[in-house]
Formats: structure tokens, C-alpha cells, sequence
């Protein structure tokens, strides 16, 4: 071959390349992209699988991923869509779905078609989790209930054949474990109550919140229907209940009250305490039952909520908290966004619920769907949470977490509500001080809001 | 101004008179002074005079996220913030907060640049270590100071007890007016360097010949230190004091980071309430309010600071 042949045959290649270059390019282009946005880095794995299979099963559409740190994920999107940017799917929480609701950044679902399939499999309480002024405006990825955790190995040397019932026996039970210095992987239990994170967190909010229904013993047990604070008495008991926890019988560990909120988990997954004080469903699956990541694995059972008032439910409230995934009103391809929406949420194109099986089976999380309590591979998967009956009677006593959240002055009351009531544990304030300011705090922002 | 722009010449072509203005080169210096300077002030217009008027706007409306209508009204978002308990207690909190940071700031801050003006060996290599800390994120300062606090591993809580000082492992962020104090150190710790290199500058330009006449003359150190070294840093001091009143009044990201406001709302700064007004309450023209009241605060102190160094002058 001569100098001019190869030289030929050179550039024929390189024209080549770049004429299938551009094709890919060309290809490319012509896919419609649509953006999600999410803020939930546990889940990272399974969201970037599900994405995967999602442009496979639509190849002319491309997803392009905003990952943003959760602390930052309410103030990110506020300030992108106050300057009108293009968002297409977008993750959501419920406390701050009614003020997007209200300011018409994103869309009811109602007119999108197939809907009705979901409506009639979802939960009731997740309905109302992700809907506002009667409209549905999303579609969850995961749906929780809260419980609590416990170790019957260290229940059983304390002479306790059974998880407490009351709060009052709760406490009976974590002195007399304190007492008798029983031990646990290699050491004597000193704080037998673990809890959710004590600190200015929405942590501690969930916490007093959740012991208010157990003392109430019935829905509405913070606000009345028209946000009216209605906790009373009930509020009080629930914090004097933490306060003496903590400072009184010393079963709580005042370190919680500086603790971030995951540090306060990992420290119950280390076998430092007996019962952990409200655990979610997910966080068995996601970190209790992980024998990789907890020391706890295998030992720890979830029981039902201890009530406070026998006389009204045998069993403590929980709330639902349900996160979705909606649709932005800035979408420039809503028909995509609806498919995506789909199938990060509900089915995918061959009428499978893909992902939310996924994040139960990948990551523990709990889900909405009815009709996944029948399938084989979502009963094996609930087996790491202990017990499947004690979830499904713990969801019996269920509350929608809406009853509290679906006020458009929510959000900035929580902040102060946190604020009051780690004020009231770290000796700031009075606990009735606390409670007082939380109920001014709640009437002044619902009138400012009225204006 | 007083000089025309072009002068008029008279060019004479065959029979004709053609009159020609002279372009004079002061004038052409000055258009084009203008012409180059003119894209940095439309830069600078846009993204400084312009936020600002906009934020200014905002702060004299019912500017709420979540509202379709946004109506004037005025000073009302200024006046609201009078009978907000909230705003109150955090406009007090940071006054004691700039108060602690800007002392502990200055003290640090001209005692290491006193030291790093002495001749020793590894001067240079100790004044580039000295600003370490000014180069850290204030958010990753943050952090890092978390970590030294916490109250399960924190290296605070080691020492203290190896030392024998505490018996077990205490929760400093849990106690509101010590988690106040180790912000306001926090803080302090990521500032001082900044302080100290502009002390540091200062001293420099002293010149020695003033320290050897005075020596001559039989003063002694500590009058040496308060007659000559201190009256001629007043131009640092000025410096200093207005940057570091701006920086304290402006505190937000090491209290995201460490504290986030806790506990009890015991570190909620101005700044900090501000981006709960925005972010939280969605009330942004609020916000903007509280951004106009720090920076009021900023210049009043600014002000005073000038009056104070003026009359001294005078």
C-alpha cells in the first residue's frame, strides 16, 4: 500500500468516525430531556437503577438528574422556582407540599390520564398525604409508619416476657434494666431509652408529637381541622414525660439533646439502648436489621406504640408520612414528566410497580400501594422488620401526618415549635412556658397568614 | 467641564475656509476614560446597585411565595419586625454577638501579629500557616468545630477527661450559652488571621527610626508600644474594626453549620432569623426588610467608627 492509498484510507476512517459521532449526537438530541430532582442519597442507588430502566423503556426520552442535599432541598427549589426555572419531576415532602400546592408551582394530577388505577390501590391515609384543597398532586416513592424498636433478649433478663405496654411501664421497665446494670454486647445498659435526636431537628417535634397521641389517644391531637392548637393538658404530660425521662429517672441520655439526627440512630444500632423511641419502618430495613452496618441485627423487634390513655386506644398513634414525586408547573414536557412520574412512582410502562418495590426491597422503605401487601417478593422482603402483623396492626392506629402539616403557616411554626420544646429539655424555659408560646406562636401566624 | 470639548481650527483648501474642531487631548483622555470604564460600571450597576434596589423594593411589599398578589405596603415589613419578639431577641443576640467576636477577634488577631512581627526563625513559613484558617469554607470550619464539640467522640471532651477535669462525655451544644460562646470562638478562630495580617501590615509601615529616636530618648517598651505603636495603627484599627463589625453582623454560615439556631434559638443571629423569614416562612419581603436593617446597622457603626477616628485626627 502506498503512502497515498494509507493516507486514503485514514481519512476515511476519521470522516467516518465523525460522521457516526454526529449521528449519535444527532440521536441524542433528538430525545426529549427532562429533568428530576431529588434530595434522598439513601435511595441514590436505586433511583440512578430506576432511571436506567426507565430510558430504556423510553428511549427517546433522557433524565437528567439535580441531586441536593436534603437541608438545602426546600430553600433550593423555593428560590429556583420563585425565578421561574424549568423543573420537570420533582421529589416531595409533605410539609412543604400545601404551600407549593397554594402558590400554583406545581400541578394536580386529577386530568392526568390513568390516575384513577393509583387512586384506588393507594392508601387513604397516603391520599391525603399528597393532596390539597381536593386535588391529587403526586404520586409516592415510599409511605412510612412509626413504631418502636426493641430487644426482648434484655426484656427477658430483666424478668419481662412481653414489651411494655404504657408509657408508665416503659419507664418501669428502662429503671429497673438500669438498675439491675444488665448487659448488652459487652456492656451494662445505662440509657436503656434511645430516642430520635433531641436537638432543634424536626426530630424532637415527631417525638413529642407522637407521645400527644398516645396521651390524646385520638386523631387531631395537636390542631383541631381549622389549626386551632388543641394539645392542652396532653401536651404538657408528653413533654414532663421526656423531661423526667431524661432528668428524673436518667433512662434518656441527655447527649441526645445535642445529637444530629443521624448519630442518634446509629447509637441504638450499637446496642447502647433497649427500646428506641419512634422508629420509622424503614429504619429496620435500612439500618437495624443491617448486620453490616448494626450490631443489633436480628435482635431487634419492632412492637406497638405504648399508649397513654388505655381508655381511648389500646395502642399509640402514628403518624403516615408519605414522599412523592409531582409534577412542576414550569414543565415544558409535562407528557414526559407524567411517565416518568409514573414510574418513579406508581407503574412503569409494562404495569409494574418497579420502583417503589424496589425501595422496599433495596432500601427498606415502607410503601403505599395496597396491593403489594399480596406480592411474594414484598412479603419476604417486610420479614426484616420483625413481625409483619405488628406493622399491619400498627397501621390500624394510623393518622395522617397532614392533620399536622397541612397548614400554609406549618413550616415556620415547626422551626419555632423545635425551638420551645428543646428549650423546655436543656432548662431554657418552663415546659408550660414552652407550650404556651408553641399555642401564641401557632395563633399569630394563622392570622398573619389570613391578612 | 470649563474646557470645550473641541477646540475650532481653520483649514484653508485652495479658495476655501474650512473650519475643523480640534480634538484637545485632555478631552480625548476623558472619553476614553469613559469608554473603558464604562462595561465595569454597567457590571457593576447590574450586580450590585441593581440586587439591591430590587431587594430594597421587595422589602416594601407583601413579597410571600406562595401569593399571586404581591401588594406595596409600604414600611410595613420594617414596622412588623418592631413587635416581633423573635427579630427582638435575635437583634440583641447579635449586638453581644458582634460585641464578643469583634474583642476576641482584635485581641487574637493583634497579639499573633505582633508576635509574626518579631524576627525569628520560620517567620515566613509561620505567617503563611497563620492563614489557614481564613482559607477554610466557613461552612467546613463549621464542621469541623462540630466535631471537636460532639458529645460522644469530640476532642474537647477527650481532653477534658484524660485531664480529669469531667467525668463523662458532656453535650456543649446542648447548653444554650455555651453553645453561644463556642460559636462566637468558632467564629473567631476562622477571622482572626485576616485581622491579623492587616495589624500585621500596619506594623510594618511603622518605621524603625521612630522606635530608636524614642529609645534614645529613654521611653520604655510598654511606652514605646502605647505612644507610638498604637497611635499609628489607628488606620489599621479603623479598618479592622469596620470589616469585622460587617463580618459579626453578617454571621450565617457557621451557625448552619454547627448550631443551626440551637439551642432554644439560643444562636439565631439577625442573618440567621432572616433566612427563616425567607426560606421558612416564605415571607421574602420580610427578609428583605431584616437584610436593609443589617445593613443600616453595618453603616450607622461605620459612621460612628469614622466620627470617632475623625475627631481623634482632628
Amino acid at each position: 500500500m502506498n503512502f497515498k492509498t494509507k493516507k486514503l484510507i485514514y481519512l476515511s476512517l476519521v470522516l467516518l468516525l465523525v460522521f457516526v459521532f454526529s449521528l449519535l449526537v444527532l440521536a441524542e438530541e433528538d430525545k426529549v430531556k427532562i429533568s428530576l430532582t431529588i434530595w434522598t442519597p439513601s435511595l441514590m442507588t436505586t433511583v440512578m437503577d430506576g432511571i436506567k430502566e426507565f430510558e430504556k423503556q423510553y428511549p427517546n426520552i433522557k433524565v437528567n438528574v439535580n441531586d441536593i442535599p436534603s437541608k438545602q432541598y426546600a430553600d433550593f427549589l423555593i428560590t429556583k422556582l420563585v425565578a421561574g426555572a424549568e423543573f420537570d419531576v420533582i421529589q416531595m415532602k409533605d410539609e412543604i407540599l400545601p404551600s407549593f400546592a397554594q402558590a400554583g408551582w406545581i400541578l394536580p394530577l386529577d386530568d392526568f390520564p390513568g390516575i384513577e388505577q393509583y387512586r384506588e390501590d393507594l392508601s387513604q391515609a397516603s391520599i391525603g398525604q399528597m393532596t390539597w384543597d381536593g386535588k391529587l398532586y403526586g404520586l409516592p416513592f415510599y409511605q412510612t409508619i412509626g413504631a418502636y424498636a426493641y430487644i426482648p433478649e434484655i426484656l427477658n433478663k430483666a424478668g419481662y416476657d412481653h414489651p411494655p405496654k404504657n408509657y408508665d411501664e416503659l419507664v418501669e421497665m428502662a429503671i429497673k434494666i438500669k438498675e439491675k446494670q444488665i448487659e448488652y454486647k459487652g456492656k451494662a445498659i445505662k440509657y436503656p431509652i434511645g430516642t430520635l435526636t433531641l436537638s432543634q431537628y424536626q426530630d424532637i417535634f415527631n417525638i413529642w408529637v407522637t407521645l400527644v397521641y398516645a396521651f390524646k389517644g385520638e386523631h387531631n391531637a395537636i390542631f383541631d381541622k381549622e389549626g386551632t392548637p388543641v394539645w392542652g393538658e396532653y401536651g404538657r404530660q408528653a413533654l414532663q414525660w421526656l423531661y423526667d425521662a431524661i432528668y428524673k429517672y436518667e433512662v434518656i441520655n441527655k447527649v441526645n439533646l445535642a445529637l444530629e439526627p443521624q448519630a442518634a440512630m446509629e447509637n441504638y444500632a450499637a446496642g447502647q439502648g433497649v427500646f428506641f423511641l419512634y422508629s420509622g419502618d424503614w429504619m429496620f430495613g435500612y439500618l437495624f436489621n443491617k448486620p453490616e452496618l448494626s450490631k443489633i441485627a436480628g435482635e431487634v423487634k419492632a412492637g406497638l406504640l405504648p399508649t397513654g390513655n388505655p381508655d381511648k386506644s389500646e395502642v399509640g398513634l402514628t403518624s403516615v408520612v408519605c414522599r412523592s414525586y409531582v409534577i412542576a408547573a414550569t414543565s415544558k414536557h409535562k407528557e414526559e414528566a407524567w411517565k416518568l412520574l409514573q414510574f418513579m412512582g406508581g407503574k412503569d410502562k409494562f404495569g409494574e410497580y418497579n420502583q417503589p418495590k424496589r425501595i422496599l426491597i433495596e432500601d427498606g422503605d415502607g410503601f403505599a400501594y395496597q396491593s403489594l401487601y399480596d406480592d411474594p417478593e414484598m412479603k419476604e422482603a417486610l420479614a426484616v422488620r420483625g413481625s409483619i402483623e405488628v406493622w399491619a396492626e400498627q397501621n390500624k392506629y394510623s393518622y395522617p401526618y397532614m392533620e399536622i402539616t397541612g397548614f400554609n403557616w406549618f413550616s415556620d411554626w415547626m422551626r419555632y415549635a423545635n425551638a420551645q420544646l428543646n428549650g423546655a429539655l436543656v432548662k431554657e424555659i418552663e415546659i408550660d412556658e414552652a407550650l404556651n408560646n408553641m399555642e401564641k406562636k401557632a395563633k399569630t401566624l394563622a392570622a398573619e397568614m389570613k391578612e | 467641564m470649563d474646557q470645550p470639548l473641541f477646540n475650532n481650527i481653520n483649514l484653508k483648501m485652495g479658495g476655501m475656509v474650512l473650519k475643523v474642531n480640534k480634538f484637545s487631548l485632555k478631552n480625548q483622555e476623558n472619553i476614553f476614560s469613559w469608554i473603558f470604564n464604562i462595561p465595569s460600571i454597567i457590571i457593576v450597576l447590574l450586580v450590585m446597585l441593581y440586587p439591591m434596589l430590587y431587594a430594597l423594593w421587595t422589602s416594601l411589599h407583601r413579597y410571600v411565595f406562595y401569593r399571586k398578589t404581591m401588594p406595596f405596603i409600604w414600611f410595613s415589613n420594617y414596622l412588623s419586625l418592631l413587635h416581633d419578639e423573635e427579630f427582638i431577641q435575635s437583634a440583641i443576640r447579635t449586638l453581644v454577638f458582634a460585641t464578643l467576636n469583634l474583642s476576641l477577634v482584635i485581641l487574637i488577631g493583634f497579639i499573633v501579629a505582633l508576635v509574626l512581627n518579631q524576627d525569628f526563625k520560620f517567620r515566613g513559613i509561620m505567617r503563611a500557616l497563620v492563614l489557614i484558617p481564613w482559607a477554610v469554607p466557613p461552612t467546613a470550619s463549621g464542621l469541623v468545630w462540630k466535631m471537636i464539640y460532639d458529645p460522644q467522640f469530640g476532642l474537647l471532651n477527650g481532653i477534658l477527661r484524660s485531664l480529669g477535669l469531667i467525668q463523662e462525655y458532656i453535650p456543649w451544644l446542648a447548653m444554650p450559652r455555651i453553645a453561644f460562646v463556642f460559636l462566637v470562638i468558632t467564629t473567631a478562630w476562622r477571622q482572626f488571621p485576616l485581622v491579623a495580617m492587616i495589624f500585621l501590615a500596619g506594623l510594618q509601615s511603622i518605621p524603625n527610626d521612630i522606635y530608636e529616636a524614642a529609645k534614645v530618648d529613654g521611653a520604655t517598651s510598654f511606652q514605646r508600644f502605647c505612644k507610638i505603636t498604637l497611635p499609628l495603627l489607628r488606620g489599621s484599627f479603623f479598618v479592622v474594626l469596620v470589616l469585622q463589625t460587617m463580618f459579626s453582623l453578617r454571621a450565617f454560615d457557621e451557625i448552619y453549620s454547627l448550631t443551626y439556631g440551637g439551642p432554644a434559638n439560643s444562636t439565631v443571629t439577625m442573618s440567621f432569623y432572616m433566612y427563616f423569614a425567607a426560606f421558612n416562612k416564605m415571607y421574602f419581603g420580610r427578609g428583605a426588610a431584616i437584610a436593609y436593617i443589617i445593613a443600616l446597622i453595618t453603616l450607622a457603626f461605620s459612621l460612628f467608627y469614622i466620627k470617632i477616628f475623625y475627631r481623634e485626627e482632628t
